[in-house]
């Protein structure tokens, strides 16, 4: 069966349905926590799938050896959230009901640097989700929970489309410069918004 | 100290790497054995398994042949405690490992398992069986538990079982070891409900219950008295199945 099929027919019967299932699970444990701007799960689309399963290491070899089972963002889960310490204040209640085999805090690597910034997880699916006739086989075990705050999805999602334009060619340099442009932005506004919320909300949390 | 079995090798059907290990208590020996026209006789300390049924073992697959990432199952029949089917030494300690569910998250599925199930629940007795029961858990706190070892060590009854069971469906989820916390579920399964004859329900906090309702009278004829502020009351539409 080629990758194509074998996805395709794991991403219909299991992935879907259990995103969804997820997606109404975690909105259930985050109900009372405040400044969630929106909570989402998805499977994987498969041409995203199959390009990720090129994905090629230094040494020029396949990446994943069984793209099936190793790549692990195939339900995929957002949390956005209004400020950056909300990502805090979230994390916590993830790490207290799932258990995760990695934690990333995602951001350039140089102090000059802007782009991607998130925390991404990777979680074990829990148990009770999962359908009691699923197939063992088109199971993944694990899926990946990312929080950002607003501004970091914006520019996520924008920058996203952007390079996976299809029929455009990659990002030139002059625009490369732009889109890192747009980070800043983004984190210099995150930064603001922390800064004022710091004062105005966060302050009263200890309090109370 | 005991006997300690490593095995590892490959799932001939999945191809995934298993990994097993087992440990036996054991016992001291002589070991004899001719040598050279001699007999050499050496005593080996604690190398015979005492009792091949009293054991812990642990069986690991890694999820895929290039992730450190190991899955696995684990049992313990060193113990005799239904309230802790499977020792931390063991899990945490020697093997280095941990539950795959978190102590909040077990504890929230069998609290509010208990909780949808004393709320449908239509017949009192059943009703005043679950809430009990919610009470009894504090004792199990700390203690590595599932909804499993819940119900048969606190020897419900078959309809209290069966109620709770169909509030969890999954057998796995079910059998699933986790490190049960009173603390959240308190905050899950709060309230303790009454109904009598006479249509009237009375509610409180299960652990309060006692202290706040006094009940007397003898026979199946019970009076309920208490007293406090007003603080909040509504009218339902349809007939009273829930909270008051």
């Amino acid at each position: 069966m080629s990758l194509r099929k074998a996805y395709n027919r794991r991403r219909d019967r299991v992935l879907l349905p259990v995103a969804k299932s997820l997606e109404a699970h975690i909105e259930k444990l985050l109900k009372t926590t405040k400044r969630i701007d929106r909570i989402c799960a998805r499977a994987k689309e498969t041409e995203s799938f199959l390009r990720k399963a090129q994905n090629k290491s230094k040494n020029g070899a396949l990446k994943y050896a069984e793209p099936l089972n190793e790549i692990l963002d195939q339900i995929g889960v957002r949390i956005v959230v209004f400020y950056p310490q909300d990502v805090d204040l979230v994390s916590s209640v993830i790490s207290d009901y799932f258990m995760a085999i990695e934690t990333k805090e995602l951001a350039p690597e140089f102090e000059y640097e802007f782009g991607y910034i998130g925390r991404h997880f990777i979680l074990s699916i829990p148990t009770e989700l999962i359908p009691e006739d699923a197939d063992e086989d088109l199971l993944p075990q694990h899926f990946e929970l990312q929080i950002k705050t607003m501004f970091q999805h914006a520019w996520s999602e924008a920058s996203h489309d952007l390079a996976y334009k299809p029929g455009h060619g990659a990002l030139d340099s002059e625009q490369l410069r732009l889109i890192a442009y747009a980070a800043a932005q983004a984190w210099g506004a995150d930064r603001i918004f922390r800064d004022i919320s710091d004062g105005r909300i966060f302050q009263n949390i200890g309090k109370i | 100290m005991g006997l300690l079995f490593t095995m590892v090798g490959e799932d001939l059907k999945t191809k995934k790497n298993k990994l097993v290990v087992s440990r036996f208590p054991a016992d001291s020996g002589i070991l004899a054995e001719v040598d050279k026209g001699s007999l050499n006789v050496q005593l080996l300390e604690r190398v015979f398994m005492k009792n091949e049924k009293s054991y812990k073992a642990v069986m690991y697959r890694n999820l895929t042949k290039s992730s450190s990432n190991w899955k696995g199952k684990a049992i313990d029949r060193q113990i005799s405690d239904f309230n802790n089917p499977t020792s931390k030494y063991w899990i945490k300690d020697f093997l280095e490992s941990d539950f795959s569910v978190t102590s909040a998250h077990g504890t929230t599925r069998i609290a509010e398992a208990l909780k949808q199930a004393a709320n449908d629940a239509t017949d009192i007795d059943l009703k005043e069986e679950l809430a009990a029961a919610g009470i009894l858990l504090g004792g199990f706190s700390g203690k590595a538990v599932s909804i499993d070892s819940i119900i048969s060590g606190l020897n419900l009854s078959n309809s209290a079982a069966e109620a709770i069971r169909q509030q969890v469906p999954s057998k796995a989820a079910r059998a699933e070891t986790f490190q049960y916390d009173h603390m959240i579920f308190r905050n899950i399964f709060r309230f303790k409900s009454v109904m009598i004859s006479n249509g009237v329900m009375i509610t409180a906090d299960a652990s309060e219950f006692d202290n706040v309702v006094d009940i007397s009278g003898k026979g199946k004829i019970k009076k309920f008295s208490t007293s406090g502020e007003v603080v909040n009351q509504k009218i339902q539409k349809s007939s009273p199945k829930g909270i008051l």
